[in-house]
């Protein structure tokens, strides 16, 4: 064993490798280049770009307005749960999953955190019932996914009405509203910008390690490409795939702990639409919802922060929140769009 | 016989961005023969091809069709001027019928008032599939029941059934056994000597040799030469392919079958996929070859011994270093965060092999016949290729640096000389032989001790393959236990220390290195 580092490397480097694409150093840079490259990075400049887009235009419209304190106060507000949200899902979309039962998982976490709450007035438990509830909602997703090889849109669809139906019902049962009774305990989470800013911090870096730097990431997104390939090299690919989901559910939990305590009251539609929120923000951050090894972290910030700040700039713009709906459903067949022209350029490589 | 022109390229050229593929090409095709395409990969003639059977736009230059000028707008509009092409990959469509496949973008012919009248058309699919002698395949089949070369030969029937006046067979037979390239090369003189015209690309030069009229050459896109029939020389082909001088015999010079008694590999009595009672045993420092025909499971031995396939009987053993355990994991991490070196001396035990999970453990490497589709991510990068086997090796407290990757991947990219602009070139982007580089590397670099190869020259050209010989030979020598599973004779000769030929499921023959053993020996018992 002593010479394992020696043995590893099998054919001495006898000739250089070649460099097959080496440019000439003084070289124009002509409009197909700069074309070229902009394909190439596709992913990336949809991302930044929408970023600064977004940035650029409602810094115009709302002439400053949106960097106003108060502002930044609802956006931070707004992104924290949609962030945490995206970071943990990514690990679904990765490995090629999908899913779009978030929205009512986040209504069944905040029924319970306030029953949970209002029980016991302790904030600890509420965060574990969320995240044991979130948790479990997508053990069952993914497993019947899994278990009986059903596509991950469908077992989520199911998730997704069996959580609503629950919310529907304890709503529609009582006349009163659902609400915390002392909502100064969960405080921290509706009022703490600091404690906000922190969480999506830590959650981040996180799921930046898990997901580039260690085996579960880096096997989720292998499985995203090709999952017969990632198995012949090692990966147990139900495991992983139950791993993603597991790690989901931990994000959707602590998301919807700030979610509730932002609203304080639970109504038969808490947290439906996050799905949509959620795909969107994903797409603005240049990730291919099918998944795989290109896909990056950076999608889940980039595109939350992109999106809150679109929706928030709409709005205080004076567009009204229907047309708010119409711009994002615009946007999304857009950028759906631009993503897919990709697979037409790959038809004209040498065979 | 007298000649006659018929397809003619002029000045044909072809580039891929900043790549010119094809490089001013003037070649002329006569009616009645069959011209050769050889050269390197990359070289294009699978380009070529392309152009003339419309997959690929021309990007400058024309081609003649009968004086002509020709310029295909696609795929369907070559067919319609009698060009058939027969591509490397799979060309059928899953989850549809035979004859489904075969009428495919033609249905409209069997079209009454919008429907599509299935009797007439799986009638007609008959035919097209007994005029090339495959009664067996049934026309109302899904084309999932058939495997890769009956689905090859289902498409064989298809571009028959067109009756071109050219047609292109582009590195199928690769795919084939004996029995199906016998039959394509057949169809293959029967056109010829209906006076039209073959082309015809292949690595295997043996077979080319046999097979064709002419050959011509290509280096990096450019002709080189064509050479007619009675200039045939195999040496003096191959000189020109790669534009340098190659031994006449790239495989091991050496006839020294010894090897070590401590057996790495046992695979015993196993009842599995196509295998009846097969028992085979590898040592540390042998090689072993698994040859036979395609269809008579050969390939599921690799399967068995990766654990794919679920044993009805018997029992795969390796024999490998223990696995360390948990305390010894944590002294290694530990060592490499403070860059000490560790060594843990285990000792050999032996894994039982039924998943392929178990398979890992025991460290076992295997590299599928269909590497693109199973052993390699074609979207990811090499590194990411490289990697993904190893990250278990890699890791230090469950953690993969990015520095440790690129080190890693960096030792293999150099050590096997891959050719890429980056580690960060998606795997698709290279040619055949550098992506089997990197299936190679995987296991190499992740220190597997036994490796199982399935088919691993397919596709390659002669250049990497002597490479990939080379590599192998020294495996060996450094006490790997290693199964070669090809389909191509010559090389199993060359290579293995004990070859074992495999027919219906049983061992037939075992046959051990000498200078002596030829093909023709051992086909008789493939037969």
């Amino acid at each position: 064993m002593k010479t394992e580092k020696e043995k590893r490397v099998m054919v001495p480097a006898e000739a250089p490798v070649e460099e097959t694409s080496e440019t000439p150093k003084k070289r124009k840079i002509s409009g197909a280049d700069v074309w070229q490259f902009a394909k190439s990075q596709k992913n990336s400049l949809i991302r930044y770009g929408a970023f600064v887009l977004v940035l650029i235009v409602f810094a115009i419209t709302t002439g400053g307005k949106l960097f106003s304190t108060y502002n930044l106060k609802t956006i931070v507000s707004q992104v924290t749960p949609l962030l945490i949200m995206s970071a943990g899902l990514i690990f679904v979309f990765a490995h090629g999953g999908m899913d779009i039962s978030v929205g009512a998982v986040v209504g069944l976490c905040s029924l319970l955190s306030v029953y949970v709450l209002n029980d016991t007035g302790s904030v600890f438990l509420v965060l574990l019932t969320c995240i044991a509830v979130a948790v479990a909602c997508y053990v069952i997703n993914g497993g019947s996914s899994i278990l009986f090889k059903i596509m991950s849109t469908i077992s989520s669809l199911a998730i997704m009405f069996a959580a609503r139906g629950i919310v529907t019902y304890n709503v529609s049962r009582t006349d009163e509203t659902i609400r915390f009774t002392n909502s100064s305990l969960v405080k921290m989470f509706s009022d703490n910008y600091g404690f906000m800013v922190a969480s999506c911090v830590i959650i981040v870096l996180i799921c930046k390690v898990l997901f580039d730097y260690t085996k579960l990431g880096k096997q989720a997104k292998a499985i995203g490409d090709n999952p017969l390939g990632a198995a012949q090299s090692g990966a147990n690919v139900n495991l992983i795939k139950m791993l993603c989901y597991i790690v989901a559910g931990v994000c959707v939990g602590i998301a919807s702990v700030f979610a509730i305590a932002r609203v304080g009251s639970v109504s038969e539609n808490m947290g439906s639409g996050r799905e949509m929120d959620v795909l969107i923000a994903l797409i603005l951050g240049g990730m291919s919802l099918s998944g795989g090894t290109k896909s990056k972290l950076s999608a889940a910030v980039i595109g939350s922060i992109t999106y809150v700040l679109l929706s928030n700039g709409l709005s205080i713009s004076g567009v009204p929140t229907n047309y708010i709906s119409l711009v994002k459903g615009i946007l999304f067949l857009v950028i759906v769009l631009l993503t897919l022209r990709q697979s037409k350029n790959i038809r004209e490589l040498p065979r | 016989m007298e000649k006659t022109l018929f397809i003619q390229t002029v000045g044909l050229t072809k580039k891929f961005g900043d790549v010119v593929a094809v490089d001013n090409v003037d070649m002329d095709v006569f009616k009645g023969e069959i011209r050769g395409l050889i050269g390197e990969n990359g070289s294009g003639k699978s380009t070529i091809s392309s152009m003339i059977s419309g997959i690929h736009s021309i990007t400058s230059g024309k081609i003649l069709l009968d004086g002509k000028e020709f310029r295909p707008s696609g795929a369907l509009d070559a067919r319609n001027h009698k060009i058939s092409m027969i591509v490397q990959e799979m060309g059928t469509i899953d989850n549809l019928t035979v004859a489904e496949n075969i009428f495919l973008g033609e249905e409209g012919k069997f079209g009454k008032a919008g429907f599509v009248n299935r009797v007439k058309m799986n009638a007609e699919a008959a035919k097209a599939l007994a005029a090339i002698g495959l009664q067996r395949i049934k026309p109302d089949d899904n084309i999932n029941a058939y495997s890769f070369e009956d689905r090859k030969l289902v498409e064989i029937a298809r571009a028959v059934y067109y009756d071109p006046e050219l047609f292109i067979v582009d590195e199928t037979t690769t795919a084939l056994s004996q029995d199906g390239r016998e039959l394509i090369h057949s169809l293959m003189r029967e056109m010829r000597d209906a006076g039209k015209a073959v082309l015809f690309i292949s690595h295997d030069l043996p077979e080319l040799m046999e097979t064709c009229d002419a050959l011509t050459v290509l280096r990096d896109g450019k002709l080189i030469a064509t050479i007619e029939r009675k200039d045939f020389d195999e040496d003096k082909i191959k000189q020109t392919m790669v534009g340098r001088v190659i031994e006449g015999n790239y495989y091991r010079s050496d006839y020294d079958y010894s090897c070590s008694d401590e057996v790495r590999l046992e695979v015993k009595d196993v009842e599995a996929g196509m295998l009846k009672g097969v028992n085979i045993t590898v040592h540390a420092g042998e090689i072993v070859g698994i040859g036979g025909l395609s269809g008579g499971g050969m390939h599921d031995v690799g399967k068995v011994m990766f654990g794919m396939l679920k044993l009805k009987k018997g029992e795969v053993t390796a024999y490998a270093p223990a696995r360390y355990t948990f305390k010894e994991r944590m002294q290694k991490s530990l060592s490499a965060l403070t860059k000490k070196p560790f060594d843990a001396e285990k000792p050999i035990v032996p894994y039982n092999i039924r998943s392929i999970k178990n398979a890992l453990r025991a460290n076992i490497g295997y590299i599928s016949k269909d590497r693109d589709k199973e052993t390699l991510i074609l979207q990811a990068s090499i590194k990411d290729n490289l990697t993904l086997s190893a990250l278990d090796e890699l890791s230090v407290c469950g953690i993969i640096t990015p520095r440790a990757e690129k080190k890693f991947a960096k030792e293999q990219v150099d050590g096997l000389r891959i050719k890429c602009s980056s580690m960060r070139q998606p795997v698709k982007e290279l040619s055949g032989g550098n992506k089997q580089k990197v299936s190679f590397g995987k296991w190499i670099g992740k220190d597997s001790k036994i490796l199982v190869f399935d088919s691993p020259t397919r596709g390659v050209d002669v250049g990497v393959k002597t490479t990939m010989y080379q590599l192998l030979y020294r495996l060996k020598q450094e006490g790997y236990a290693i199964v070669i599973i090809s389909e191509e004779l010559p090389e199993l000769i060359g290579m293995s220390d004990r070859m074992l030929i495999v027919k219906d499921g049983e061992i037939k023959k075992e046959f051990t290195r000498s200078p002596q053993l030829k093909e023709s020996d051992i086909i008789g018992y493939m037969i």
